[in-house]
């Protein structure tokens, strides 16, 4: 069984009088432990189709399954909490907690749970700190870290709860090509050791080569 | 420190600049807040203290006759007597709400001065001098004489009356027996000293409902003012209640019985026919021996003098109100409507008023007065509402991006809620405190500059002769609550946006 289904998944966006089709009924299955890419150029659908697979949209029409979640039947506190238990995010723009130092931003989702202990969060948040590399940043703010450095905290904070599923839109979008293959290396190597899936967008054809599978998306349709 | 906290405190020194704006609307309205309540809380006790304990008690009970509840000030009326006024005493006795009672005479009197060109009104209480000075707390204050004690008969004038007197009837009124006392004359009377004309003894008429009056010399006993409105209670003056009675024909026994002699009785029942013989030589001339007689005139003032221990056969319950003193004035318009019920029940001519509407202009006046500030008060209220509103709306508008991301990695709609109301109660609390504390202070030094009222409106407004505003831990709590209240309506909304700011919101933004 997947671990997420997209089956027929339409998304419609009304546009003033007009309607855009973002999704015109994509069906893609992926694997638990997968490291998929989603590719296609700017306004296919791929954005859409992440945010779907991570409860932030909904889908007008479709199917969509993570595990034995029928996730368009829920509402928005079972979406919230499965966001927080099941999935990690890593923006194109980090979206850090700007009053929040390296260590709590990693810690919010952890605190957001309310399941640990004091002890057992700060092991936990050691840990994936020191391995997207922060560690001497702890105690700063996202202002006094540069964009790799932000995106490992946002990697850190989405690692952190254990998810089944990371998602990352464009998560080299912002960073030089350097910082961007070390951060892709990094998500390839969690994904190795944690078993984590990742799936995330590029419209970057030198990112593909980190992806196990890669799912080709345009004008709102999968591709290939 | 929960997140949450963490998170608040920390958005606040973020945005300071915000911060402190909505700080400083929270501050002026604790502040104004606190003011007005200090200031409607000290007219508000003042009154009590000077118009309930020290005048009229909290409800006044008038006979069913006396329609208007008006009673002290407008357009003088004729006050009516509470009938049976032994049966209203013994149902008040009974009633365990009730503290204290004092029954008064009470009617507008006329002073006959063959000085002047016009006859003077005052407002007469015929009252037992002892009892009234127990039950107002001393009231009274004499200036000059003493007050009449032990049964003793007279009258004691108020110093602004006495000052009326001079100024329309032409005489400057003294305790019997009593020196012109220079520092009291008042300014037209001072440039007068030499033609001064003193009266010790006033011809008193009350303008009683049914008619019946006397004119009678009454013994100026003493003079004196209130200890608190003396402006505003300037034409009341108070006179034994025997002699008040007498004024104003409460007598009895003299009018019961009346002996006729033969020739009286035979006047009487003379039928028309005879009416001719009544005018017979016979009966218009009688004859009489004279006979000469030294008179000494002081033997004849003796005789003819009336004496002050003189029983006069006046109607002992003859009463126009009374007032009563609760155990709890909180319980007012519950224990008026109760007595009110028992009166009629019991077929009794007496009605229960609660002093405000008692004192007519006064109360009214008083209530307005407090309105206004209230409705003041409300109104800053109503507009640090809308500021504050507006102001964190923007600010959760602003923060999208942060707040979008929170629900991204899930947080709850609660928490975004709950982070927006920490940060307002923090400001709330800080600059609330604050403007609460410079507001308890401002109202300090207002008490400490003993601004003196000039007239009388002014004695209402602050409730006494001088600007009191008072805060006692129930306005502060009241306070307390307001702000409570502003800040509760003023983050409504702004939580509501905060709320319907979804993931993607955030991701649209950026």
């Amino acid at each position: 069984m997947s671990l997420i289904s997209l089956r027929n998944v339409k998304k419609d966006y009304p546009l003033g009088k007009t309607v855009v089709h973002a999704l015109r009924g994509i069906n893609i299955h992926v694997e638990r432990g997968a490291l998929m890419s989603i590719v296609g150029p700017s306004g296919s659908g791929k954005t859409t189709a992440l945010n779907i697979i991570g409860c932030i949209d909904n889908a007008s029409d479709g199917s969509v399954q993570i595990g034995d979640v029928e996730i368009t039947q829920l509402n928005d506190q079972q979406l919230t909490d499965l966001r927080l238990f099941k999935i990690g995010f890593i923006f194109q723009t980090f979206n850090l907690i700007p009053v929040l130092n390296v260590l709590e931003n990693v810690e919010f989702p952890l605190l957001l749970m309310n399941k640990m202990s004091k002890q057992e969060r700060k092991m936990r948040c050691d840990k994936f700190i020191s391995e997207v590399g922060i560690r001497e940043y702890i105690d700063h703010r996202p202002a006094e870290l540069s964009g790799g450095q932000r995106q490992r905290v946002a990697i850190a904070r989405a690692l952190v709860t254990q998810p089944e599923i990371v998602l990352a839109d464009e998560p080299t979008a912002n960073l030089d090509s350097v910082t961007g293959d070390m951060i892709l290396q990094l998500m390839q190597d969690l994904n190795r050791i944690e078993n984590t899936t990742f799936i995330f967008s590029t419209h970057d054809p030198d990112v593909l080569k980190y992806a196990k599978d890669v799912v080709k998306i345009k004008d709102g349709l999968v591709v290939g | 420190m929960s997140i949450l906290i963490k998170i608040s405190q920390r958005n606040l020194l973020r945005h300071r600049g915000k911060s402190f704006v909505i700080g400083l609307i929270i501050f002026l309205g604790a502040f104004f807040m606190t003011v007005g309540n200090a200031i409607v809380n000290g007219m508000n006790k003042g009154l009590e203290e000077n118009m309930v304990q020290r005048f009229l008690g909290n409800i006044v009970i008038v006979s069913t006759n006396q329609i208007d509840d008006n009673i002290l000030t407008g357009m003088p009326k004729p006050k009516k007597v509470i009938t049976g006024y032994f049966k209203v005493r013994d149902l008040i006795e009974k009633d365990d709400s009730i503290d204290q009672y004092f029954p008064m005479g009470f009617g507008y009197s006329i002073v006959f001065n063959p000085e002047g060109d016009h006859p003077l009104y005052v407002m007469s209480f015929g009252i037992d001098f002892q009892a009234y000075q127990k039950m107002f707390h001393s009231n009274i204050q004499m200036i000059e004489g003493t007050l009449p004690t032990n049964g003793q008969k007279g009258i004691i004038v108020n110093n602004l009356s006495r000052d009326n007197f001079y100024e329309n009837g032409g005489f400057w009124t003294l305790p019997h027996g009593q020196p012109v006392v220079i520092s009291n004359l008042s300014a037209k009377a001072l440039s007068n000293t030499n033609k001064l004309i003193t009266k010790s003894e006033l011809i008193l008429q009350g303008a009683n409902a049914d008619g019946g009056s006397l004119d009678l010399a009454v013994k100026v006993s003493g003079i004196f003012k209130f200890q608190t409105m003396n402006d505003v209670w300037s034409v009341i003056n108070f006179i034994d209640i025997e002699t008040f009675r007498e004024t104003f024909g409460y007598t009895t026994e003299s009018d019961a019985k009346v002996v006729l002699n033969s020739e009286q009785k035979s006047l009487l029942n003379a039928n028309e026919d005879d009416i001719n013989s009544m005018f017979s030589d016979e009966s218009m001339f009688e004859s009489a021996d004279i006979v000469s007689k030294k008179y000494n005139i002081n033997d004849i003032k003796k005789q003819t003098k009336k004496s002050d221990t003189n029983t006069i056969k006046t109607d002992p319950g003859s009463y126009n109100i009374i007032c009563v003193k609760l155990k709890n004035e909180a319980n007012t318009a519950a224990i008026v409507k109760k007595l009110n019920d028992e009166f009629k029940t019991n077929g009794m001519d007496a009605r229960a008023i609660p002093w405000d509407k008692a004192s007519g202009q006064i109360g009214m006046f008083a209530n307005i007065f407090r309105m206004g500030i209230n409705g003041f008060v409300t109104f800053l209220f109503f507009v640090a509402i809308i500021i504050i509103m507006n102001t964190l709306s923007m600010a959760a508008l602003e923060r999208i991006s942060e707040i979008g991301m929170m629900r991204a990695v899930g947080a709850r709609k609660s928490f975004i809620g709950g982070m927006f109301l920490y940060e307002t109660f923090i400001l709330a609390f800080v600059f609330g405190t604050a403007g609460m504390l410079i507001g308890t202070l401002f109202q300090r030094l207002l008490r400490l500059a003993q601004f003196k009222a000039d007239n009388n409106m002014m004695e209402i407004i602050f409730g006494g002769d001088y600007f009191q505003p008072f805060l006692d831990p129930g306005t502060v709590l009241l306070c307390i609550i307001q702000l409570l209240f502003v800040t509760g309506l003023s983050i409504i909304y702004p939580i509501i946006v905060a709320r319907k700011i979804t993931p993607l919101d955030a991701i649209s933004r950026n």
